[in-house]
């Protein structure tokens, strides 16, 4: 049996689901310049919010096409609503402040978070594998495969390139990618930095609630599923570069093939690689892959 | 005020401290004192935070020094039948510090979020072999730690022996921490957050005084883990989590980095506040914390130690 | 100087008022008994010790509607077992020294009830592991504090081994998917070596090892797709086992291999396709009869009146454990002449211990290990006539002199003990 393939699709397939989960908060971090700790209970809010929504109006029927755009609702909704608050109510008092202090606001947040999700949704977890079961299962290497990961890819792909759509091709993403390379230039040329810092973690914030929503069918909606998450987010775009989203993308790709290859060659080592590649990564180039270097200023 | 009297006082006010807590034992419940244990020795780890956020490094994975030494006590009582503090501790010590001097010189390159994001993985690698590789460490399951014996006497209240112990050992660690950042290094670093640039044109290394101390940091950290681990009896991965790492870092704003004391401070405060919260309600103690930090970061900053010592100053 | 002295004299009065007591139970009769029930009220875990809660609710009201045990009233407090080992032993100190509880029952996970056992000994405090399973825990000694009321793991996988030997005599290949910890490892280690030994020609082509309640399986499920092995052995349990089921299913795993289930809940017989074999550790509803056995029918019976479902097993084993302690009060008490027992006194008198549960009759050893039944079936994809509960087939009860790891051996050295190939 050639497991060749088996890593390749298993490796795609995970490398996909951390693209959803990451590529917030490298996108957030690049605009920002804040590590949002706190990314890992907003992609669980999307997971918890998305799930109700199946839940409630798929009623009987959970396997049917309209769990999916019920999935993508629960997201969006996190995106408009909270993206917004935590920006105002929080992050716009730490922008001008060390970085120390933005990571232990999100750190805060996070905190905060978790027990208003068990507060909200209760300690039991919630299960809709409606979505999974529906898309069977599909024959590739050798084995069977579940259809719905390659759902999240689909799902993967089309934000990825809508990211890139509208950074390139917007006059939104022109700013941005402004505000990116230069925060303070940005402002004296007149672009409305407070503006593009909402929208930005906004953004940001419901492609991690893309995730959870999505991920929700694939396992349980439980108190704590976001705290893991949130490490290996860390991992990938530490790999790829922070605040790149196409370093982002590479990272994962990385990760998802080194973690498929572990599994099946060295079980024991499947967390351990993540965390060895991004280490590795670190001490070769500081700034990650595709990360640009900053030059410090006195 | 000049050096000297800082010191003195400082001095002055540790030794009532001190006092103090030896004395607590005769009024408080074994619960108390058990969780005052527990408060005094995190913060020794949180001593080892606090030490680089002087340097305005933030240390993201500092669980890791804090799992080493827990997990050496475990081992040598689990695996080995030792349960010798008086050779698991020194033990615990030298192995945490010669992990802080190895790891510490791939650190010290880094500053800012890139320092943080390192040591966060560093240790979430420490976490994950531990979980993985079951028939090394126990996986989840962990090692309970049994035997505990202080220069070959099993005491008899062993809750309050180790009450002792820690609170020595917690003793020396804040001597040790003092003595630091009286020091030139300790000096240095304070520097080093503020224009790393001027102090290498002035002929001093920051590399050299960040590296000083993080081993020293590792070192306290490691004895801290090594003495819960005796006080709880059992050790798990979890020590090594990135939010036990989180944890400690909230507790060094929490009680400031303006004193060797701050990080005690923070820490009892911490563990009071956590065990009541708790108690009170399972599913709002985070959110408790998640607020004080918040209102900690925007209306005190200098932490409780901050609030302590504002009335010092007098308007001229 | 008098003043001082006063002051001394005064503080030391106070100090002695304040010095920390002995245990809970005291030796003048308690206005109530305070019990902690550890499990898992939170996350993946909760769904399988739902049932345990609820039981512990019901019979705490039934009892207390009674008098409570020897005339004294319980109060009953729950506790979340979610958590890392270390928080719950810490946790179990401040059960027991904080909140003052008497008698704790709990620890689900065979991982916190390994690590709390020798601080339940440090505390002195009466302790009932009703369901842990792990067979390692009193593999170095008997731990003088501690109780099992419901055998450990080693009798449903012995079973398990059994049962599918008989199904299948010419079995060839064996996988194993557990969670990585006490209770995944011990029971795949039991079920391993029952088959080796009974079939030494039996080849084991995997050992997976997902973490502890973990709920996503698909790097799992494509190794054992790849691997085809005839028979896959799985402890997995809570929400985690649902997923795995939906997963599984999905891709088609149950038709490539016989999956036995060793801990599961009633729900997921519903989830199951027909034709895996289910054990539950012990599917109560079926065994003893409710048609003829009282006591289960009746529980069955007010339990689903209170919490309109049926009891999985840990309700069943959370009935074992209340039904356990009363006796052991009740005889201690009348051993004292009505003055109300030690902690000593009450574990002295569930030595030796029988008594009648909803599940049957259950044995307390001097070991302070249980002594019940295992039972195994598959599933239908039908219900019970009467009573509309899941129905397995090939239902098969093995004794306990079968599959219980006899008083004084160790459970390993007693599979080992036995003659190959028999």
């Amino acid at each position: 049996m050639n497991i060749l393939p088996i890593i390749l699709i298993d490796g795609i397939t995970y490398a996909s689901w951390l693209f959803l989960v990451s590529a917030g908060i490298t996108f957030i971090f690049g605009v920002l310049r804040i590590l949002n700790v706190a990314h890992g209970s907003l992609y669980a809010i999307g997971a918890y919010l998305g799930a109700t929504f199946v839940l409630r109006f798929a009623g009987q029927n959970q396997q049917s096409w309209t769990t999916l755009p019920l999935l993508l609702l629960g997201a969006i909704i996190v995106g408009l609503t909270l993206g917004p608050l935590i920006e105002r109510l929080l992050l716009r008092r730490v922008y001008d402040q060390d970085e120390v202090v933005g990571l232990l606001t999100t750190f805060a947040l996070f905190l905060i978070l978790e027990d208003v999700m068990r507060l909200i949704w209760g300690i039991e977890p919630y299960m809709v594998e409606g979505p999974y079961r529906m898309f069977g299962r599909v024959h590739m290497a050798g084995i069977a495969f579940a259809g719905y990961p390659f759902v999240l890819t689909i799902v993967a792909v089309l934000a990825g390139l809508l990211l890139w759509f509208v950074l390139h091709h917007t006059s939104f993403g022109r700013q941005v990618t402004c505000v990116i390379s230069d925060r303070e230039m940005a402002g004296a040329l007149g672009i409305n930095v407070p503006r593009i810092d909402l929208i930005a973690f906004a953004l940001g914030t419901f492609l991690a609630a893309l995730g959870g929503a999505f991920t929700a069918p694939l396992t349980s909606v439980e108190p704590g599923m976001g705290v893991s998450v949130i490490v290996l987010a860390f991992a990938v775009v530490g790999i790829g570069g922070l605040g790149s989203i196409g370093g982002a993308a590479v990272g994962c790709l990385i990760v998802g093939l080194a973690r498929a290859a572990a599994v099946q060659l060295f079980p024991e080592l499947e967390l351990v690689v993540i965390y060895a590649l991004m280490v590795a990564v670190l001490l070769w180039r500081p700034q990650g892959l595709f990360g640009a270097i900053e030059l410090r200023k006195i | 005020m000049n050096g000297a009297t800082t010191h003195r006082s400082s001095l002055v006010g540790g030794m009532v401290a001190f006092a103090l807590l030896a004395l607590l034992p005769l009024f408080l419940s074994d619960w108390i004192v058990f969780l005052l244990a527990l408060a005094l020795a995190k913060g020794a780890v949180v001593l080892g935070v606090v030490l680089l956020l002087r340097g305005g490094l933030i240390s993201f994975g500092h669980a890791l020094y804090f799992a080493v030494g827990a997990y050496t006590v475990a081992f040598l009582a689990n695996r080995f039948g030792v349960g010798e503090a008086l050779i698991a501790l020194p033990l615990a010590m030298v192995i945490s510090g010669l992990l802080a001097a190895a790891l510490g010189l791939l650190l010290t390159r880094f500053r800012g979020i890139y320092f943080a994001m390192l040591s966060l993985a560093l240790s979430m690698i420490v976490y994950t072999v531990l979980i993985k590789f079951y028939d090394f460490s126990g996986g989840t399951d962990g090692l309970s730690v049994r035997g505990f014996s202080l220069a070959g006497v099993t005491p008899v209240h062993s809750g309050l022996v180790k009450y002792y112990l820690v609170l020595v050992l917690t003793a020396c660690a804040a001597y040790i921490g003092a003595r630091f950042l009286a020091s030139p290094l300790g000096y240095l670093m304070q520097a080093v957050r503020y224009n790393e640039i001027r102090i290498e044109y002035l002929g001093a290394s920051a590399s050299h005084a960040i590296l000083a101390s993080y081993i020293i940091s590792g070192a306290i950290s490691g004895i801290g883990g090594a003495l819960v681990a005796y006080l709880v009896g059992q050790v798990s991965p979890e020590l090594a989590y990135w939010v036990a790492s989180g944890d400690f870092v909230f507790v060094a704003v929490l009680g400031g980095t303006g004193s060797v004391f701050a990080p005690w401070i923070g820490s009892v405060v911490f563990e009071l506040v956590k065990n009541y919260a708790v108690k009170f309600s399972p599913s709002t103690w985070q959110l408790t914390l998640g607020v004080f930090l918040l209102l900690v970061i925007y209306f005190q900053p200098q932490g409780l130690w901050g609030l302590l010592t504002r009335r010092r100053a007098k308007p001229r | 100087m008098r003043n001082s002295i006063r002051w001394i004299g005064g503080a030391l009065v106070l100090c002695a008022g304040y010095l920390p007591c002995g245990p809970a139970l005291a030796q003048s009769k308690p206005s109530e008994i305070k019990i902690a029930i550890v499990q898992f009220l939170s996350g993946a875990a909760a769904p399988h010790d739902a049932a345990a809660v609820n039981t512990a609710k019901l019979l705490t009201e039934q009892f207390n509607a009674s008098g409570g045990i020897a005339g004294v009233r319980l109060n009953t407090i729950y506790v979340d077992e979610a958590g890392s080992t270390a928080d719950k032993v810490a946790e179990y100190r401040r059960l027991v020294q904080d909140e003052k509880v008497a008698i704790v029952i709990g620890y689900t996970s065979s991982a916190n009830c390994l690590a709390v056992s020798p601080v339940a000994d440090e505390l002195k405090t009466l302790t009932i592991f009703q369901v842990c399973a792990t067979y390692r825990l009193i593999d170095k000694g008997v731990y003088k504090y501690v109780f099992r009321t419901a055998a450990h793991s080693a009798s449903e996988n012995i079973a398990a081994a059994l049962y599918v030997l008989a199904r299948k005599p010419d079995l060839k290949t064996i996988a194993g998917m557990n969670y990585d910890y006490a209770y995944g490892r011990d029971s795949w280690d039991v079920f391993k070596r029952t088959i080796l030994k009974r079939k030494p020609d039996v080849q084991v082509v995997g050992e997976l090892w997902p973490k502890f309640l973990a709920t996503e399986y698909s790097s799992e499920i494509s190794r054992l797709l790849a691997l085809k092995p005839d028979v896959i052995h799985t402890v997995n349990w809570g929400a985690g086992l649902t997923s795995f089921i939906n997963q599984a299913e999905t891709r088609g795993l149950f038709e490539q291999s016989f999956v036995m289930m060793t801990t599961g809940l009633v729900s997921q017989i519903g989830i199951l396709p027909k034709g895996a074999a289910f054990s539950g550790r012990g599917y109560h509803l079926q065994h003893p009869d409710p048609q003829t056995y009282a006591a289960n029918r009746d529980y069955m019976k007010s339990y689903k009146e209170k919490f309109n479902a049926f009891p999985d097993y840990t309700g069943y084993f959370m009935a074992q454990a209340f039904y356990g302690l009363k006796p052991a009060i009740e005889k201690a008490v009348q051993a004292k002449n009505g003055a109300w027992p030690s902690n000593e006194e009450i574990g002295a008198a569930m030595e030796g211990l029988a008594f009648d549960t909803p599940r049957g009759h259950v044995l307390v050893r001097k070991d302070h290990e249980a002594v019940n039944e295992a039972m195994w079936g598959v599933t239908s994809g039908r219900n019970n006539a009467e009573l509309g509960y899941p129905v397995l087939d090939d239902f098969r009860v093995f004794p306990p002199a079968d599959v219980v790891t006899p008083e004084g051996k160790q459970t390993v050295e007693w599979i080992e003990s036995w003659p190959a190939g028999k």
